[in-house]
């Protein structure tokens, strides 16, 4: 099962996929650019991943101190950082480095705490596309990267569809790829997670609470470059979804 | 606490007390930076609503507490806060 959620005409509304688009939960076929993209779920707590990729991890090995054997980095973001697909996202005038982060994002379906690796898939509602901006000019700590580097408007964008887990038979097996304006950037595969998802699951439900509707980024394999005002983003995972993404700058915000 | 019942929140002092021993006092003016820079920074890349909260740090030399003790934050003109410390064993038994 396929679930959207889409503005149009006025009001938000539930979708599925239709072979001219859409279809609205009211019947109504619409095709995909006559609609507003909202984040395909109601989003809870957003917990992303920093380095869950070997080959990213070995990318950024001359300024890193942290192995992929310690625990997994992570952080929180808040609401304001979402957006949908077909979104825009603001690179301000004063960054020389922007990039996309293509990551499968798990999305919880029941109360998680203190689960096991082994019990921890049945917690999956189901998955969606993420593309996790960064702009690594705010960078001062790969551990605990601040606010200004990862919670911006805007800068999180995830869709178009909810994926439901049964329809994902082995989600560390998913290929995924970024293409700026039509070019491969990035390639990588979701089998070369350092943590995989139940690891992911049994350590942050060791410590917290997870509930329904929060979201688990998983991170992203090596491949970042910078991007720029103009740039058409694509962010892709095989099975799970195609989520476009412009770069806007400074002055459509008055800035 | 409405904002206009307090004339200079950088003119609070924050006291900490544990088991009813007062062990810690810091004065809010002593921050590296103050409510307004942090607002002025914070907005310039995310969007604050109502009802979102920006905590503006930790004085240095903040006593510890274990399990089984109770701690008392308090900063006169907006409020007392009190609370007890369980041992997550515990947590799991009640």
């Amino acid at each position: 099962m396929k679930t959207a959620r889409v503005a149009y005409a006025g009001a938000l509304h539930d979708a599925q996929p239709h072979q001219q688009g859409l279809q609205l939960a009211d019947g109504r076929v619409l095709a995909e650019h006559e609609v507003v993209w909202l984040p395909p779920i109601e989003v809870g707590t957003i917990i992303a991943l920093g380095l869950n990729y070997a080959d990213h991890a070995k990318e950024l090995a001359r300024e890193l101190t942290v192995t992929a054997k310690d625990e997994p980095l992570v952080f929180l973001k808040g609401p304001g950082s979402l957006i949908g697909h077909y979104g825009c996202t603001r690179r301000p005038t004063d960054v020389s480095f922007m990039h996309y982060e293509c990551e499968l994002a798990v999305v919880v379906g029941n109360t998680a705490r203190n689960v096991k690796r082994s019990e921890a898939m049945e917690h999956v509602a189901g998955y969606t596309v993420c593309n996790d901006y960064a702009f690594r000019d705010y960078l001062e700590n790969w551990y605990r990267p601040n606010l200004r580097v990862k919670n911006r408007d805007g800068a999180t964008v995830l869709g178009p569809w909810f994926i439901d887990a049964a329809d994902v038979p082995d989600p560390h097996a998913l290929a995924l790829r970024t293409r700026v304006n039509g070019q491969v950037t990035q390639q990588g595969n979701t089998a070369n997670m350092i943590n995989d998802i139940p690891a992911l699951i049994e350590y942050l439900s060791s410590f917290m609470t997870l509930q329904p509707g929060d979201v688990i980024l998983t991170g992203t394999p090596d491949g970042v470059i910078n991007v720029n005002v103009g740039d058409e983003v694509i962010t892709e995972i095989d099975g799970i979804g195609v989520l476009v993404n412009t770069i806007v700058g400074d002055d459509i915000f008055g800035r | 606490m409405p904002r206009t019942a307090i004339a200079d929140p950088g003119a609070q002092m924050l006291h900490i007390s544990i088991d009813g021993e007062r062990k810690h006092t810091a004065r809010i003016a002593s921050m590296q930076r103050s409510a307004a820079e942090l607002l002025r920074d914070v907005t310039e890349f995310m969007t604050l609503r109502p009802g979102d909260i920006l905590m503006l740090g930790v004085a240095f030399g903040a006593p510890r507490a274990r399990a089984g003790q109770e701690f008392t934050v308090d900063c006169a003109g907006i409020g007392q806060l009190q609370a007890q410390l369980i041992a997550e064993h515990q947590e799991a038994l009640t």
